[in-house]
């Protein structure tokens, strides 16, 4: 390995050499690979601005010139565009709908958690660290956590993650 | 004070049909806080059980019989499995669909990875980081059948833009959509294009959760290029590797719209997959039950493939 070479100059240069390397060819791969990734949605795109008559040349016009709008007219007038598209959005929207409630009903409720390193009379300080957590977590054995009470080392605050307005009214 | 303390309480039993529920005991309490939680479950168990383990048990069950829609179903027992084993078309298609998830998931891994590691160079600015992961994430934004087509036509044999470039670089014509021995790989191509962003995605992450401490000692042994890749980097991603590996899998084995928009499963049988076989054989042949036998049959192959990987990753898989 490099790393027990003799001479330090020699390896730093050969390493500086090495990561420039494999920094281009990383960037070069990127843009090959990026360039073929983006060319089908590009020629569907400027398929989209073409004519029947031109939809076929090679090589094809990448940058649609003159651009044919009458394509997305048609659309709409020769199918039901509108309502397939409404459609679309309904069924999308009643899917994360449901989804979101059904998922987040059965994830079990989070609390969030403010802890407050130091006194927590000293109201200067705003250094404070929050989490969200089960329930498990936010309470030390079934309790609100009043971790505070003993040692003034830190404090904890709970309350459901829907009330995070309430923070300061539910202090414990 | 005396009459707040003199103020009648709830009893702590009651009687009567719910008094299991509505004690004022620790029990009753309990038993309170219980039912919230399956009434907040109920949702989701009742969409899982009819629309996901419902369907499976009936697909398992109607592989045992005879059934074309509209007659009534015949218990025939394992005659459609012993019918599957002898043709050729769907024992095709089963090997079919395995050249398929070894070229497309093979693809898909290591241009990913690759792609990933680029991506994360500490010398990468996080503008540029931005721009490729979006460049490689936007074919998920289309859906898989309406981008067949464009490749469809991309792929054309006389006037595709494929061919065309090509042909530039001195690379006769190719058919790639037209001959029994290209279509495959052109279906894989297409489904490793619209499939390569969600590995990159899922690679990045992986990469950003390599923690810091293992990297800054890396760094100050000196671990660099192939090295610190082989020795560090990979070991802590293989949990990720192992995901993307294991989703991919199951992904690729149920492949369905890139073939069955552009070849059609042609020429021959050349491009057709095991969930082609399955529609096949349920809707225009409406024999209901051998398609059933099919899903089992690929049901379990997926199991034992993805069981397969979860004991084989013992002994590469490291956690952290």
């Amino acid at each position: 390995m490099a790393v027990y070479s003799n001479s330090a100059k020699k390896r730093d240069w050969k390493q500086y050499i090495s990561s420039r390397l494999g920094f281009w060819f990383g960037i070069l791969l990127l843009v090959l690979l990026g360039i073929i990734v983006l060319a089908p949605l590009a020629w569907a795109l400027s398929s989209s601005l073409r004519n029947p008559r031109e939809a076929f040349k090679l090589p094809p016009d990448w940058l649609p010139l003159n651009p044919d709008w009458s394509n997305y007219g048609k659309v709409f007038e020769q199918i039901p565009y509108a309502t397939y598209l409404w459609n679309s959005i309904f069924v999308c929207s009643v899917t994360i709908a449901g989804q979101l409630v059904t998922a987040t009903m059965a994830s079990g409720q989070r609390y969030y958690i403010l802890v407050h390193p130091g006194n927590p009379d000293d109201t200067n300080s705003s250094d404070y660290h929050s989490c969200f957590c089960t329930y498990e977590q936010a309470t030390f054995g079934g309790y609100p956590c009043v971790a505070d009470s003993a040692s003034h080392r830190y404090s904890l605050w709970h309350f459901p993650a829907t009330s995070i307005f309430l923070a300061d009214s539910q202090r414990i | 004070m005396q009459s707040s303390l003199k103020k009648e309480q709830a009893p702590l039993k009651s009687s009567g049909l719910f008094s299991w529920l509505t004690d004022n005991t620790l029990t009753g309490m309990a038993r309170r806080k219980a039912l919230m939680g399956y009434l907040f479950v109920l949702p989701t168990m009742l969409g899982l059980l009819i629309f996901v383990i419902g369907p499976v048990l009936v697909s398992f069950g109607l592989s045992f019989f005879d059934w074309d829609i509209i007659g009534e179903a015949k218990f025939v027992g394992p005659k459609n499995y012993s019918r599957l084993v002898d043709d050729p078309v769907v024992l095709t298609s089963f090997r079919n669909t395995a050249v398929f998830v070894l070229v497309a998931v093979g693809f898909q891994m290591t241009l990913s990875l690759l792609l990933a590691l680029a991506i994360q160079q500490k010398r990468m600015r996080t503008w540029a980081r931005y721009l490729f992961r979006s460049i490689f994430f936007l074919p998920l934004l289309t859906s898989g059948a309406t981008i067949s087509i464009v490749l469809a036509y991309m792929f054309q044999r006389e006037f595709g833009p494929i061919n065309y470039y090509l042909g530039q670089i001195g690379i006769s014509r190719i058919s790639w959509l037209n001959s029994s021995q290209w279509s495959l790989i052109t279906v894989a191509l297409t489904y490793v294009w619209h499939q390569l962003g969600f590995t990159l995605i899922v690679f990045i992450g992986g990469l950003g959760n390599i923690s810091r401490e293992v990297q800054d000692a890396a760094d100050v042994d000196g671990a660099t290029g192939a090295f610190r890749l082989w020795f560090i980097t990979l070991p802590l991603l293989s949990p990720t590797l192992l995901f993307a590996a294991v989703v991919g899998i199951i992904n690729a084995l149920q492949v369905f719209s890139e073939p069955f928009v552009m070849t059609k499963g042609g020429p021959g049988d050349s491009s057709r997959t095991v969930v082609m076989m399955i529609c096949q054989a349920a809707f225009p042949n409406l024999e209901v039950g051998y398609g059933s036998a099919i899903t089992v049959i690929l049901f379990a192959v997926i199991m034992a493939v993805t069981g397969l990987q979860f004991y084989l990753s013992k002994r590469w898989v490291y956690y952290q």
